[in-house]
């Protein structure tokens, strides 16, 4: 047959990506975007997403809760704040990536939160994205030390429920996930899931049905 | 023209009727001169009449610029204020600072003030404008006291009349720069510095609409009693003091009823929290937060 239609690997679309940036489509971008191509085409705008995202410390870890709107990934990428901090501040706030670190070290649980341009904070319990305010509300009415877990996951997903409720750019569902000294990570995906979203689709009609 | 143009609502006031006029006025003068001496040639009819209408509007634009200037930004500002309706009647709650700029200025300033017998006013924003307008609705309850004849306006009324007010204002491009809580025995609504105005159980200002609404909105219930009520507007105002910079722990709460009428209460200062050791002290053996 046409050997050079057939791929004797994986071809590098369905491949997991190499880390880091990939760069593969500026120059057509820019060929695209440039006056050569008839003017037709006009470049997108990066999308910014709002979401509301927190973490909390307890008397035995950390919780952290974000809204399921923006979670689009699944992979976790758990990273310690200064590698962030640094690689962040090298893109100079053009990565917009505001992040919740949360987990537990010898020291004990540690909640930080990391900006854009590559600040951090840390603190015993953090909200940010642009339901940080109908979060931290909660945070700030009922937030108090020596949590137990049930205590700081209950207050979590109240947190999460404010922006999602309140805050135009989060929605849906909330997601958890507690670390605790002993090394143990449970993810709970859905944990509130009061927005559900499969009648919604089912009740789209189809042309196809 | 300039007299039509106020009545088209294209100019303010009769100041900015005589600054066009002005200058239409000196720019024919200027044009009756320069078509005398200086036409001919190059200098067309044409030309001289473009050169008159350049000089008006020019004229026009800087007389306005320094004779009649339009609101650009608030000085002496206030932040939040909360409303709610419980049973029995309303409550409106603020602070009681006026911030210059980032600068804590003015920490007596009374932001709720009673109007009439049975309604409460509360501002945000700037201070001075919501002076000019209590100068306004003070001289409308002159007027009524004057006719003497058992009608007063009440607190749905007076918010219409801010309404059109504030929408006046923000179409000559001169808004009063607040964001104000209308409430009554049985009234509890909002006029913004554009004229946008809406009723509702519960009613946060400016940082309140983001840290003091979600708490509302799941605490509230139309049946809270007035000890209950009050603690949850004090409960909001402790929240927008630890989160607004604006803000300050020093309150004021305010309530109207049927029975008792439009009462401010005197400046208290509500309670806050910073003892938890967790912000005190940081594990991990890192000076200072660990932030930078």
């Amino acid at each position: 047959g046409m050997s050079e239609f057939t791929a004797a690997e994986t071809p590098a679309s369905i491949a997991p990506p190499p880390a880091g940036f990939s760069f593969e489509n500026v120059k057509r971008n820019a060929s695209l975007a440039s006056s050569s191509s008839g003017g037709a085409y006009t470049q997108a705008k990066a999308m910014k997403t709002g979401t509301t995202i927190v973490g909390t410390i307890f008397k035995g870890g950390v919780v952290l809760g974000a809204d399921t709107r923006a979670t689009g990934d699944t992979t976790v990428i758990v990273t310690a704040c200064t590698l962030l901090k640094r690689m962040l501040f090298r893109y100079q706030g053009h990565v917009s990536a505001a992040l919740v670190l949360g987990g537990c070290d010898i020291n004990g649980p540690h909640v930080y939160q990391i900006y854009p341009h590559g600040s951090t904070g840390k603190l015993p319990y953090t909200t940010m994205g642009s339901g940080s305010l109908a979060a931290m509300s909660v945070f700030e009415s009922e937030w108090k030390e020596d949590m137990t877990e049930d205590e700081a996951k209950g207050l979590v997903e109240r947190a999460i429920s404010a922006g999602i409720y309140n805050d135009l750019g989060s929605g849906s569902n909330c997601d958890t996930c507690v670390i605790r000294t002993d090394g143990s990570v449970q993810m709970n995906r859905g944990v509130l899931q009061e927005n559900p979203v499969q009648p919604l689709r089912a009740a789209i009609k189809r042309s196809d049905r | 023209m300039a007299v039509a143009a106020k009545g088209l609502g294209l100019l303010g006031g009769w100041g900015d009727v005589g600054v066009v006029g002005g200058a239409a006025f000196v720019a024919t003068m200027f044009e009756s001169w320069l078509g005398a001496t200086w036409q001919g040639g190059w200098i067309t009819n044409e030309v001289v009449n473009f050169i008159n209408t350049a000089v008006g509007a020019g004229l026009a634009i800087a007389g306005m610029g320094r004779l009649g200037q339009h609101t650009k930004y608030p000085i002496v500002t206030g932040t939040s204020v909360l409303g709610l309706r419980y049973n029995g009647g309303v409550m409106v709650a603020a602070d009681t600072l006026c911030s210059y700029g980032s600068m804590a200025k003015y920490k007596d300033a009374r932001r709720i003030r009673t109007v009439g017998p049975a309604t409460l006013l509360g501002a945000s924003g700037e201070y001075s404008d919501f002076q000019s307008i209590m100068d306004m609705l003070e001289g409308m309850e002159q007027q009524n006291a004057n006719f003497d004849d058992g009608h007063n306006t009440d607190a749905q009324q007076t918010h219409s009349y801010l309404r059109a007010v504030m929408y006046q204002r923000r179409s000559k491009m001169n808004p009063l720069w607040n964001d104000l809580v209308v409430a009554g025995p049985n009234f509890l609504g909002l006029v913004d510095k554009i004229g946008t105005t809406y009723t509702d159980n519960f009613i946060a200002t400016g940082f309140g609409s983001y840290l003091a609404i979600p708490i509302l909105r799941k605490k509230w219930r139309p049946d809270m009693s007035e000890g209950e009520a009050r603690g949850l507007l004090e409960d909001c105002l402790k929240v927008l003091f630890y989160r607004d910079c604006r803000a300050l722990n020093r309150i004021q709460i305010a309530k109207v009823t049927e029975g008792e009428g439009a009462i401010v209460s005197e400046p208290y200062e509500i309670e806050t929290d910073w003892s938890a050791a967790s912000f005190a002290t940081t594990k991990g053996g890192l000076e200072g937060d660990g932030g930078w």
